[in-house]
């Protein structure tokens, strides 16, 4: 079950993950754009190089890439179809939290427009994906709710988790066995001085979980 | 599948059969010598354990916990192992490539049996 | 790599011993409990020898630094040495100093040291690491488990010290106590009741004694009659027989089952483990084709920054601006003026003057090649490239009947071949120590003289440089091989561990490039200044030029060199940059065709260890092999110098 990517699907999973990366205006040093995607930074480099020949992103040397109004677009378009596939799968096909999203991965890139509209209809327009985030609309549109990244919190603080942001496979699954779930409720205990280490509470459970994880947690204060 | 191989000839699986990327644990260390084998004890190479292959060439680099350990291929072979699990799933893209090599690693495990029969 | 503080004598009536595996920090931390500085360095098996210091927050007691032990019982003479301290040394505490990202690792070694009925404290270093891999302890259930103060450290951050000297005022003596199996337990009871009293407690001198701890062993020696040692040792020797399993492995794996329990208890995955670029690169430098290209653009780098920026340019900048055309002509003027007799100001500025010859070789040329030496050796050191390397280079060194660890003592000779005579220590048995020994008193120059050689080719050619590498190394290779076949014993296999790739910390590179700069000018100065004068008084009274005329056919005749050249062999005697110096000169005043250039700098690359290296060899593998050694080395560099000669000059290279 190879699924071998065209250049043009490798393109817009380029483009999906800037987009992912990109706060308001702010530049995606390649470093970063690469351990996202897990690849070598120098494969990242030539894949630029590719894309902004096609238009989708702008190059700024030394600093990073920012994706160009077609290339944000085209972006929350895949970002769109990701997301819609994302409910799919977990709501109707039942698969499991952490997995539904490389699965979805793949099938972002598979299908026309008339696919998605009916899926839209199918899944009665949800508005954001399992994981919390918001799904754009057919413009491309959308907008995050307001929140704070989990490790920003301090003792005695409270809040509900509203989304996994950059999901990614190893922290959802990693989230998924310490059952930490958009909706949940959670209380910090205590963080460590030392090494920043956060003890929370959340379905009654103590967990005690890194800073760098914590960061991927969004959270309604 | 875990007896105790002879000195010389290890008749199990041992880390040198497996591909860069793959898993097993540690049956037994009985076949290096005994200076050596202590310091592997030490390193955290011991029965039970589960190792992982990261290189082939020029020499066997295993990841134990935390640890990386460079050894020779000879020193490899003589360190049996339980059949390797399947590779960590390499699913997202960019991937591609371990998963060409998982492949090619199973294949290269398939051909080492048939020749052995 | 000298870093003795000339040895102050501590009186002191108590120590704190600093123990743990290699490359875990205790060097970082020693400093910070003494401020004294001692060489860090990112692979294992920098310290190798026991360093003492004053302990700046406790009255009276001395801190002691040990190699790493990766097994105790130990099994290398690094490993010797920190075992010996728990025998010889009033321990007042032990600090293990522990990886905590390796914790089974470090647990098997705190059971034992709690064993020892030392009062003990566990710093759990390097917390920044394992936090980065998202693993943590549970720290206050390792303590109530250990009843053993654990103190969490970052110790190049100097996070968690305060907290471990006010723990180490509390610690106490361990109560832990694991089970052995049967067998094991009444070996102890039996070897227990014939041992007399020593510094740790006897259940884990019989424990060491069991394992065949070389120390144990001779400590039992010299404090037993005869007979019961050798009752002992039947004893031993009848457990051995019976059953799989030696008495030390079960011993091992006894405490590793006990460790597992543990570690499960206390260890957990708080985070993702994060692979960075550091992960990638450190992969990246030990592949078969692309970790040869990264070797080939860090020898290119090393090459620019020691033998282009530093022998080149600077040398240029102080030898010709500096000294020729300021210092030099004032100083010799003054000393002139102040000193009206010829002969005796010709002592401090003459042809071999001390100041004109001595100190200029010294300063001027030098001391640029070997502070940038230094420099790039430092942040190679720190950035963890050189147990990379061994892997790389594991092959090459099969060649020679050894292992790619051998590229360490190597490396390191490039600065002192003192120090990397010590660090053969780290290789794993007597044969390939004396192996490397040899190497290093062949063929591998030190830093100043490797400065002058790589100077003085490049500006021949390229080709020339190419000429002095593939001749070298295939003498290395040859002699290797050749040595390998005629020593005793059996080649170890590679067995090394990879510690990540790090950051340099540019105080630490600082500070151990000053270090040994102090160490290398303090040796350095004197005997230069000591060659001269012998120098100047050869000359004075002839025998100088008698020399130079009986070594006319071997170094004229044979070598195709001018006479003179003869004084620069003298020199090397002393010290090869020394007489490498001496050639520079020649050749800088157009004295030297670049046949002859190649042809002296491969005899003097492969020309006798200095004085202070036969000592050092002298002094740790006996005086014979010094001897032997250098009566060999000695003839084969004339033979290879000659033999060169002939075959440039018959294939008509470089006219
Ligand atoms: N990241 C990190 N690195 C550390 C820490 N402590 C020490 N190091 C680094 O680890 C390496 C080894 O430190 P040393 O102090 O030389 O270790 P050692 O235990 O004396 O090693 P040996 O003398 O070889 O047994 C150096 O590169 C240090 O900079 C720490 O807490 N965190
Ligand atoms: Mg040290």
């Amino acid at each position: 079950m190879s699924v071998q990517l065209t250049k043009g699907e490798s393109a817009e999973m380029y483009i999906k993950a800037i987009g992912e990366l990109t706060l308001e205006e702010a530049l995606v040093p390649i470093s970063t754009l690469a351990s996202r995607l897990g690849i070598s930074p120098v494969s990242a480099t030539e894949m630029v190089h590719r894309i902004v020949e096609q238009g989708l992103v702008e190059h700024e040397r030394y600093k990073g890439v920012r994706l160009t109004e077609t290339g944000k677009r085209r972006a929350m378009l895949v970002l769109r179809r990701h997301r819609l596939w994302e409910r799919f799968l977990t709501d109707k096909l039942k698969l499991p939290w952490e997995d539904v999203h490389d699965l979805a991965c793949r099938l972002e890139h598979a299908v026309g427009t008339e696919v998605i509209d009916a899926l839209v209809d199918f899944l009665d327009e949800p508005s954001s994906c399992p994981h919390g985030n918001p799904i754009p609309n057919s413009e491309g549109e959308f907008e995050y709710s307001d929140g704070v990244q989990l490790n920003t919190l301090r003792q005695g603080d409270e809040g509900v988790i509203l989304r996994i942001h950059p999901e990614s496979r190893d922290v959802l699954s990693f989230l998924a066995q310490k059952r930490i779930k958009p909706g949940a409720a959670l209380s910090v205990i205590d963080v460590d001085d030392f090494d920043g280490l956060l003890t929370i509470s959340i379905n009654g459970v103590d967990q005690i979980i890194g800073q760098r994880i914590a960061s991927h947690i969004v959270v309604a204060a | 599948m875990s007896q105790q191989p002879e000195a010389d000839a290890p008749t199990d699986l041992t880390i040198a059969d497996l591909a860069p990327g793959m898993e097993a644990k540690v049956i037994s260390l009985q076949a290096v010598q005994e200076v050596r084998r202590e310091r592997l004890l030490a390193y955290g190479v011991a029965p039970g354990r589960t190792i992982q292959v990261l290189q082939r060439s020029p020499a066997t680099i295993l990841k134990v916990d935390q640890t990386e350990l460079a050894i020779e291929n000879d020193v490899a072979s003589r360190i049996t192992v339980t059949e390797p699990n399947r590779m960590k799933r390499a699913f997202h893209h960019g991937q591609r490539r371990r998963k060409r090599r998982f492949r090619r690693g199973l294949k290269f495990l398939q051909r080492r049996k048939r020749n052995k029969r | 790599m000298h870093n003795h503080h000339p040895s102050v004598e501590l009186k002191t009536s108590s120590s704190i011993a600093l123990i743990g595996h290699p490359n875990v920090g205790k060097s970082v931390i020693f400093h910070q409990l003494t401020g004294h500085y001692v060489t860090v360095a990112n692979y294992p098996g920098t310290t190798v020898e026991l360093t003492r210091g004053a302990a700046t927050h406790f009255p009276d007691t001395a801190v002691i630094d040990t190699p790493g032990i990766l097994t105790l019982p130990s099994r290398t003479d690094e490993e010797q040495v920190t075992a010996q301290v728990l025998f010889d040394e009033p321990l007042r505490v032990i600090i293990q100093v522990g990886d905590a990202k390796n914790l089974r690792r470090t647990l098997q070694l705190t059971l034992q040291l709690a064993e020892m009925g030392i009062p003990l404290a566990l710093a759990l270093n390097m917390m920044d690491e394992a936090n980065h891999r998202g693993v943590s302890v549970d720290l206050n259930l390792l303590r109530e488990h250990l009843e053993v103060p654990v103190i969490p450290t970052i110790a190049t951050r100097g996070k968690g010290i305060a907290q471990l000297i006010e723990q180490i005022h509390k610690t106490q003596k361990p109560s832990f106590f694991i089970q052995y199996p049967d067998k094991i337990e009444h070996a102890i009871s039996y070897v227990e009741s014939h041992l007399p009293d020593s510094n740790i407690s006897k259940r884990s001198l019989a424990l060491l004694w069991l394992g065949r701890d070389p120390a144990a062993e001779s400590w039992l020696k010299k404090h037993i009659v005869s007979n019961t040692y050798q009752e002992l040792l039947n004893h031993r020797k009848l457990l051995h027989e019976t059953g799989e399993d030696s008495p030390g492995t079960l011993i091992r794996l006894t405490r590793m089952e006990v460790v597992d329990r543990l570690v499960n208890l206390v260890l957990r995955q708080t985070d993702l483990g994060f692979r960075g670029t550091g992960v990638w690169l450190g992969h990246l430098a030990i592949q078969p084709i692309r970790g040869v290209v990264i070797l080939a653009i860090v020898l290119y780098v090393l090459y620019w920054f020691v033998g282009i920026f530093g022998a080149g340019i600077l040398v240029n900048l102080l030898e010709t601006n500096l000294f020729g055309e300021l210092i030099n002509p004032l100083v010799t003027d003054g000393i002139y003026t102040i000193i009206p007799i010829p002969i005796v100001a010709d002592f401090f500025v003459g042809e071999y003057g001390l100041w004109t010859m001595g100190m200029t070789y010294a300063l001027a040329l030098i001391l640029p090649i070997v502070s940038t030496f230094f420099l790039a050796f430092g942040i190679m050191e720190d950035s963890g490239y050189l147990p990379r390397l061994a892997v790389l280079t594991n092959r090459v060194f099969r060649i020679m009947g050894l292992n790619g660890k051998a590229i360490l003592p190597m490396v390191l000779g490039l600065g002192c071949v003192t120090m990397a005579t010590l660090t053969t220590r780290i290789m794993e048995n007597k044969r390939d120590r004396l192996l490397v020994i040899i190497l290093l008193a062949l063929a591998i120059p030190c830093s100043a003289q490797l400065g002058i050689v790589m100077g003085m080719l490049a500006s021949v050619s390229l080709s020339a440089t190419m000429i002095w590498l593939v001749v070298i190394v295939v003498v290395m290779l040859s002699v290797g091989w050749l040595a390998a076949r005629v020593l005793p014993g059996e080649r170890s296999p590679l067995l090394l561990e990879l510690p990540p790739l790090r950051l340099p910390i540019m105080s630490n590179v600082l500070i151990k490039t000053l270090a040994r700069l102090e160490w290398y000018l303090k040796e350095v100065i004197p005997l230069f200044l000591l060659g001269t004068a012998i120098m100047f008084v050869m000359q004075k009274t002839g025998l100088l030029d008698l020399l130079i005329q009986a070594s006319e056919p071997l170094v004229s005749g044979w070598l195709g060199l001018p006479a003179d050249a003869s004084a620069a062999f003298l020199l090397g005697f002393l010290r090869r940059d020394f007489g490498a110096t001496g050639l520079f000169l020649m050749e800088a005043q157009g004295l030297l065709s670049p046949v002859q250039v190649v042809v002296s700098m491969v005899t003097i690359t492969l020309f006798i260890p200095c004085v202070a290296s036969v000592f050092m060899i002298g002094k740790s593998r006996g005086w014979r092999t010094s001897l032997a050694i250098t009566a060999i080395v000695f003839p084969l560099a004339f033979l290879v110098g000659g033999l060169l000669k002939y075959l440039l000059v018959a294939i008509g290279w470089g006219i």
